[in-house]
């Protein structure tokens, strides 16, 4: 290696300039400014305090709190400062009802790693017991300590929650996805709260203080170079198209039956209400619900915490004719005065499907038949029609595929035969076509999807995609995100074929005849359909509650230049027009006098 | 090959292995401070390493080197093996898959040893290159697969900090035996063009967070930037005498969090001052100059690019780890050889011990059977 000589000699000049530039530095910190290094290191040992990030406020679409945020003063222990922990830990148990047994074990089980922090005893006490606290802590509570949180709070208690959703405890599996999460974070587990997680969270602040070498806080450090602090930032609020007093109206429509109810704005698809029932109350969650409650919540037969608004799969029933009856017009299967005989049954080989209307409806033609919602008719319709044809508008309605509200929900079941071919292994039977063009069967939908195809034949035939935020703001109301009304997809279906089932519908609600007449309304004109879908099949016992029949009303008003649109579901409520009809009317009802009440203040 | 005779005595560099074992046991002590408040669980280990790694760097240094160029290659593939291994077998500790635990009680980190191993093939192909430099961008490529490879491995782990100590070591040899001017330019140009679409399209965004975090540690001011805070304080602290054995506040009280491993130069700095630092670095001075001494005596390319290899991995991670501790350089993964805990580390850095007191102690079997190119 000889011939490297002035490699070597380079090397060495390197390695010699580079040991003087790390003994300079040496030097530099440890004598030249040594004194001031070590004075901070007495007395100037960095902690750092996190302070959590208000979440962002859920808001009305008028801009009322629905959730909001309160302060919470939870309790914590360092063991560090702590002189006689049996003392504390009683003094401490008389002022919070725990046992002094259960705060001891929980100082003490942290006591080999992480002791030098804090240890959390009990979260949201209240301000009785802040006041008995604080003054003692500096002299028989030493090494209390008392930090500020902010939890949820619900102004409103259970109204729309399962549309708001709640806060749990971070999973490890969301820890994983998101590096800035620490393991007692509390995320959105539901509802808008996880849809929108990202945006309701903020950033949580910290501030570095000096602590000397007991752990003990210092005011008027010296030495202050390095310490940083970051104020949190507020999560930004959502603004939604909910309305609060159309979703309290609607909720007391419904009252403590199980169902659920949407209300739309037709123009825009906006949600003005999404009520879903039986329901619970997001309080329980405020501070991480407890097993007991959590077990009994997910253990109920009726599902509170369940949205059946856009998460409950039903047959849609004679709702669904809706969709049989513009395909059937569309491809010309009958014409607006095709007429057809029901004689109360229909019979298809050895099969016979009977009509709602035992006696029959005698001769109709497609209004009646929707009016009256005669099955026969549909049946005879069907049977010409076929699966294939009648499944690309059952799709089209949107029917199948999720509606894109945001939050979580179910797609249902658009039936075709290559549907069942692959989920159920079976070739299409002639049957299946006909009990499906009545919404029994195979068909499933939510009851959003069924507002939405509601949505579409009051919009002139266009699909749009449901939208349960408006907006998104900062803390000083600048908008962060705007959302638009978006149309998805327009129906191939004709103006007159739309115009024919709107008449169609007007007719259900105000014809002496029409089923839906429960919804009729002296103000404004209803037009709606009624659905009454069955559980189970004809030949079981009705009697029984679980097995009566699921009650639908979908409707929107007025008849003539739609504004909003009302779809209600009552499990097993009985007939759709009796039991469904009257909880839309009132809803629509209310809608309306709340809008002569504020055109009347403006004006 | 392995034969133990006086002409072996005569030629072992006493002083240099002298002076390795005195950083071992500036090291040692350290720990023992460092480890005293959690029931020095740490310094026991290290104590069983520094014996087995003395042993090693005794054995290594009785393999005739002309087996170790022959057996450079398999060395090498053994390697890259265990770095593909790790990527799937591995347990993962603090986000970095880097280490293939054995048994439970010992865990090893082929990244450490993918040094050694690079150092050993670079020294084969230089060696086996008869016509020597400067050599070209084209004549290059194979080193450049070599040392791409783990880096590579490393960097999926992922271990920035390793990865980047293979690349300095790997370029310091390179740059010593020659590169031509116009390929050094063309290479220069080459990466800032890549650098470019690399940071644009390839890395993801967490990615590019992770380097910004590591050239500004400020962004991160709770993880990395608290660490080199703390770490100021307490090298700071120590004035010049130092606060004493086992007094070092900051050092006692836990304010560093890795001063066992990465930061462990700092509570020499605190509790023995500016003189115990200052010593320290020295030492190591010493080490890397009595490398680069044994690599300007050895007398064939092979030995010769291995001594300058070691002396390169002494020297990158004295400065970087260093050049971190006391706040010159940003925060990066890397240990001070010798002297941080880790069996791996440490091992590896005994290994190359013996390598350099190998070829002292083996130039009296070069003579006449190799080559000596003028």
């Amino acid at each position: 290696m000889r011939n490297y000589r002035p490699g070597f000699v380079i090397a060495t000049v390197i390695l010699f300039l580079v040991t003087s530039v790390l003994l300079s530095r040496l030097w530099y910190l440890q004598v030249i400014r040594g004194r001031e290094f070590e004075k901070s290191s007495r007395i100037n040992h960095i902690t750092v305090l996190r302070f959590p990030a208000p979440r962002g406020r859920i808001l009305d679409r008028k801009g009322r709190e629905i959730v909001s945020n309160r302060k919470s003063f939870d309790v914590y222990v360092n063991i560090e400062h702590v002189r006689d922990l049996g003392g504390l830990a009683a003094e401490l148990a008389a002022i919070t009802g725990m046992e002094p047994v259960e705060i001891e074990a929980t100082v003490q089980n942290v006591r080999g790693r992480g002791r030098f922090k804090p240890v959390l005893i009990t979260k949201d006490i209240s301000r009785d017991q802040l006041a008995l606290i604080e003054p003692r802590r500096s002299t028989t509570l030493r090494g209390v300590e008392i930090k500020v949180n902010h939890l949820r709070r619900y102004p409103y208690g259970p109204l729309g929650a399962q549309v708001l959703g709640y806060l749990g405890r971070v999973t490890g599996r969301e820890l994983e996805a998101d590096p800035k999460l620490r393991s007692n974070d509390l995320v959105g587990k539901a509802g808008v709260e996880k849809a929108f997680e990202k945006f309701l969270k903020g950033v949580e602040g910290f501030v570095q203080k000096p602590i000397d070498v007991l752990g003990r806080q210092v005011t008027g450090s010296p030495f202050t170079e390095d310490l940083r602090r970051l104020p949190s930032t507020p999560g930004y609020d959502l603004v939604l198209s909910i309305d609060l007093d159309l979703q309290r109206e609607a909720a007391a429509a419904l009252g403590d039956r199980p169902g659920a109810v949407v209300v739309m704005k037709v123009k825009t698809a906006e949600v003005l209400a999404l009520v879903s029932s039986p329901t619970y109350n997001p309080q329980d969650f405020v501070t991480g619900i407890d097993p007991k409650k959590w077990r009994s919540l997910v253990t109920d037969k009726s599902h509170p915490l369940f949205n059946r608004t856009t998460q409950g799969l039903y047959a849609p029933g004679s709702v669904f004719k809706i969709v049989t009856a513009a395909a059937a017009l569309e491809e010309g299967i009958v014409k607006p005065d095709t007429m057809h005989f029901c004689p109360g049954y229909h019979i298809i080989g050895s099969s016979v499907f009977m009509c709602w209307k035992r006696s029959g409806h005698g001769w109709v033609d497609i209004r009646e038949a929707l009016v009256q919602s005669c099955d026969v008719f549909f049946y005879k319709v069907a049977e010409r029609l076929g699966i294939d044809r009648l499944s690309v508008y059952i799709r089209e309605f949107g029917f199948g595929s999720p509606t894109g509200i945001g939050i979580a929900e179910k797609q249902g079941i658009a039936p075709s035969r290559q549907w069942k071919m692959s989920a159920k292994k079976r070739p299409w039977f002639r049957g299946d076509t006909i009990v499906s063009a009545i919404g029994q069967g195979y068909v499933s939908a939510t009851p959003l999807q069924v507002a939405m195809m509601t949505v579409a034949v009051a919009n002139g035939g266009r699909v749009m995609k449901p939208r349960l935020v408006n907006k998104i703001v900062d803390r000083r109301g600048e908008v962060i995100v705007e959302y638009k009304n978006r149309v998805l997809r327009s129906l191939s279906v004709s103006k007159d074929t739309l115009e024919l089932i709107r008449a169609s519908l007007e007719g259900v609600v105000n014809d002496s005849r029409g089923t839906g007449r429960a919804a009729r309304l002296d103000e404004v004109v209803v037009a709606g359909k009624t659905g009454t879908s069955q559980v189970v099949s004809n030949s079981v016992k009705k009697k029984l509650p679980e097995y009566r029949d699921h009650a639908w009303f979908t409707s929107f008003a007025p008849s003539g230049d739609p504004e909003i649109s009302v779809t209600v579901l009552v499990e097993h409520g009985g007939t759709g027009g009796a039991v469904a009809g009257p909880v839309a009317g009132r809803v629509i009802e209310y809608y309306f006098r709340m809008k002569r009440v504020a055109k009347r203040d403006s004006r | 090959m392995i034969a133990v005779d006086r002409r072996f005595l005569r030629n072992f560099d006493w002083f240099f292995f002298a002076l390795v074992i005195a950083v071992c046991l500036l090291g040692l002590q350290n720990l023992y401070s460092a480890s005293v408040q959690t029931g020095l669980f740490t310094f026991k280990r290290q104590v069983v390493w520094f014996v087995l790694g003395a042993f090693a760097s005794f054995s290594v240094s009785l393999i005739d080197y002309r087996v170790l160029e022959r057996y450079a290659h398999h060395l090498y593939v053994l390697c890259m093996f265990f770095l593909l291994a790790v990527l799937f077998v591995g347990k993962e500790v603090a986000g970095s898959t880097s280490w293939i635990s054995i048994g439970g009680a010992v865990s090893i980190q082929p990244s450490e040893f993918a040094k050694i191993a690079v150092v050993l093939a670079l020294a084969r192909f230089y060696n086996s290159d008869y016509e020597g430099g400067p050599y070209s961008l084209a004549e290059l490529i194979k080193p450049m697969a070599a040392v791409g490879v783990p880096v590579g491995l490393i960097l999926l782990q992922p271990d920035l900090g390793t990865s980047l100590m293979v690349l300095l070591i790997s370029a310091t040899i390179v740059l010593f035996m020659g590169v031509r001017i116009k390929s050094l330019l063309l290479l220069a140009v080459l990466i800032a063009g890549l650098c470019y679409p690399t940071w644009n399209y390839l890395l993801k965004d967490y990615q590019r967070e992770r380097i910004m975090t590591f050239l500004d540690p400020s962004r991160d001011p709770l993880g990395a930037g608290y660490n080199a805070i703390q770490s100021k304080v307490a090298v700071g602290s120590g004035g010049l005498l130092g606060k004493g054995f086992m007094q070092g506040s900051q050092t006692q009280l836990r304010f560093i969090p890795e001063q066992q491993t990465d930061f462990a130069f700092s509570v020499i700095a605190e509790e023995w001052g500016f003189i115990g630092a200052a010593f320290t670095v020295v030492l190591y001075f010493l080490l890397i100059l009595w490398s680069l001494d044994a690599a300007s005596r050895a007398r064939d390319k092979f030995s010769g690019v291995v001594c300058i290899g070691v002396a390169a991995m002494f020297f990158w991670h004295t400065v970087v780890n260093v050049g971190m501790v006391t706040g010159l350089l940003p925060v990066a993964g890397v240990p001070l050889l010798l002297f941080s805990y880790g069996g791996s580390s440490f091992l590896s850095a005994m290994i190359a011990v013996g390598l350099v007191l190998g070829v002292k102690v083996n130039r009296f079997r070069a003579s006449g059977d190799t080559i000596e190119h003028a």
